[in-house]
């Protein structure tokens, strides 16, 4: 892995932290190839999103539904709306044959109203090369405390 | 004020949502009497297997003995207090506190402990015991008095969506699968209870994924779980009078049932596909031509056993909420394996938990922020009562002593109300 290409992959997920930020959700989601899968896994170290509950799990027109709702500005959720900062550190980037594995630690803070959460978790993307630049075609994140004793209060904006 | 005066027949005091002195009264009045969902056989098959859940105010330990039975023990070491057990399940000999070293057999009978000739007599001290445990069919409840009607007894009218649930098995058993997922509102929980059954609030509150689910037709021709979700989020926009027409049953003891209200698709009581057709032929095979067809037509969506467990026997999940606070409710959903079904079938059951019951859901978390919005607004003494007679006329007796309600009545919230004036006046 060349060092131009590591900081290409981190350039990337830094555009990709960034749309999520500035709630630019429809240029967020183009990020993602059409068969790309959205995961954040209810049980720590979960094998697989099909036998066991998640928190978020996504097909690119869910993805795509949760989108539409919070641009609408219809749901009770996210009025107002929610304002969040993703952080991204320690990443390494992998070769898997055509597609490419990175990985980071991820800090999520959410503002809403009068109170403010953060999350702390591990993200981790298949990257599928486009020119300079790449497609989504997983995300997964794993929350530290993804299945906290005492639940989790409701999400609205993806990690 | 005396909590006889928070109901008077068709309005409910908006103390009985906010007052931390309500809430502890229902622990003591409610919770310590009626029967509460602990948990299902399936999760402690073998002799030392152990679940730990909660059963009202306390934490438990539901555990497989070396004889089968089950047993029902306050996870609170006899000696000085302390919580022996941290992991949610295991397999275990025997119970040792972290702390003194106490030991306890499956059955909470104290084994020993280090020094005991520093006592003046044998110490006969065990694990507290929850006065009792009983199963329905699988379905594990406790309840911490002595006496009362049993298990059967209480579920009355709703133990048919235990049996619904069952005969739907192609082996005649159900077990769990799929971990547990648990959520949490800043809210009473007596508004999750109320809400489950509430057919008004859909076309308003989930609003926003009916329109997002319309805006994606082409969802309906995607893969299976993109299916089942849209199915699902555009079965919330029903006009009113659709939402009228879904019945809701109530029986003596608070409970209430909702029928159905999907109606395409995967989702649809009556499918069409090769997936199904296969699981049909399994339930005529288990129960003959006639009764599979009376098993499947069963159309129900929420049913409510009161005060905490709300069973979807269609979906096979199962939902139990946790008071925590006047203002603090936790809700574990739960998902079960139709035995002898295939996978086609516990994926159904694993997206509609995932999609309508997740604190991400497009569904559910609009409703958590509804909870925490109604306990925000009844904390104002701008009017202390609530207003709950929409419907009340139209109540009809039934012979089997349920009342039958049209889908946009309060009759769920008048019936559960009347129940728990019941419990907090005896």
């Amino acid at each position: 892995m060349s060092l131009e290409r590591w900081h290409r992959v981190q350039q990337f997920l830094f555009h990709e932290a960034r749309l999520l930020d500035e709630r630019r959700l429809q240029e967020w989601l183009a990020l993602y190839a059409e068969d790309a899968e959205y995961w954040v896994p209810y049980a720590w170290e979960q094998k697989s999103p099909k036998d066991h509950v998640s928190l978020f799990y996504e097909t690119v027109t869910l993805l795509r539904m949760r989108v539409d709702r919070l641009e609408r500005e219809l749901s009770p959720l996210d009025s107002p709306p929610s304002r969040v900062n993703h952080y991204l550190s320690n990443l390494t980037v992998d070769e898997h044959g055509t597609e490419l594995e990175a990985r980071a630690y991820l800090l999520f803070a959410e503002y809403r109203r009068e109170e403010q959460r953060w999350f702390a978790g591990r993200a981790s993307w298949r990257l599928r090369p486009q020119g300079e630049s790449f497609l989504i075609g997983a995300k997964r994140v794993d929350l530290l405390n993804a299945d906290q004793d005492s639940g989790h209060l409701r999400f609205a904006v993806p990690f | 004020m005396n909590v006889a005066d928070l109901w008077r027949a068709n309005s409910v005091h908006r103390a009985a949502y906010v007052d931390p002195g309500v809430f502890a009264l229902e622990q003591e009045r409610i919770f310590r009497r009626a029967w509460l969902y602990v948990g299902h056989e399936s999760e402690v098959p073998q002799p030392g297997d152990y679940v730990l859940r909660r059963l009202g105010p306390d934490e438990v330990l539901l555990v497989r003995g070396e004889d089968r039975s089950l047993a029902l023990l306050h996870n609170r070491c006899a000696h000085r207090g302390a919580r022996i057990v941290a992991q949610p399940a295991g397999n275990t000999r025997q119970f040792r506190c972290p702390y003194h070293a106490w030991t306890y057999d499956l059955d909470g009978r104290l084994l020993g402990m280090p020094l005991p000739e520093g006592y003046a007599e044998k110490i006969e001290l065990g694990l507290a015991r929850v006065a009792r445990v009983e199963s329905y069919r699988g379905f594990v409840f406790g309840s911490h008095a002595a006496q009362g009607p049993g298990l059967a007894e209480f579920l009355g009218g709703l133990a048919s969506a235990f049996d619904n649930m069952l005969d739907r098995a192609p082996a005649g058993t159900v077990s769990r699968f799929g971990g547990e997922l648990r959520l949490e509102y800043r809210g009473n929980w007596k508004m999750f209870m109320e809400n489950a059954v509430d057919l008004v609030h859909p076309n308003f509150v989930h609003r926003s994924s009916v329109e997002a689910a319309r805006a994606q037709p082409q969802a309906l021709a995607a893969d299976a779980m993109t299916q089942q979700g849209a199915q699902m989020f555009l079965a919330n926009g029903l006009r009113a009078p659709e939402w009228d027409k879904v019945p809701l049953h109530a029986y003596p003891g608070g409970h209430v049932y909702m029928g159905g209200f999907y109606r395409s698709g995967v989702i649809a009581p009556e499918r069409a596909d090769p997936a199904y057709e296969r699981y049909r032929a399994q339930l005529v095979e288990r129960h003959g031509a006639e009764k599979a067809a009376a098993v499947l037509a069963v159309d129900r969506f929420n049913n409510l056993v009161w005060p905490t467990v709300s069973v979807n026997s269609r979906f096979a999940a199962l939902r139990v909420v946790q008071p925590l606070a006047a203002d603090r409710t936790m809700v574990e959903v739960q998902c079960f394996r139709l035995e002898g079904a295939e996978a086609a079938m516990h994926d159904l059951t694993l997206q509609f938990v995932n999609l309508a019951a997740s604190p991400a859901s497009l569904v559910a978390s609009d409703d958590l922020e509804i909870f925490e919005r109604c306990q925000r607004g009844l904390q104002s003494a701008a009017s202390d009562w609530i207003d709950v007679h929409r419907g009340a006329l139209a109540d009809r007796g039934q012979p089997d002593g349920s009342t039958l309600g049209s889908g946009t009545s309060e009759l769920a919230i008048r019936h559960q109300f009347a129940t728990w004036l019941q419990y907090m006046t005896r």
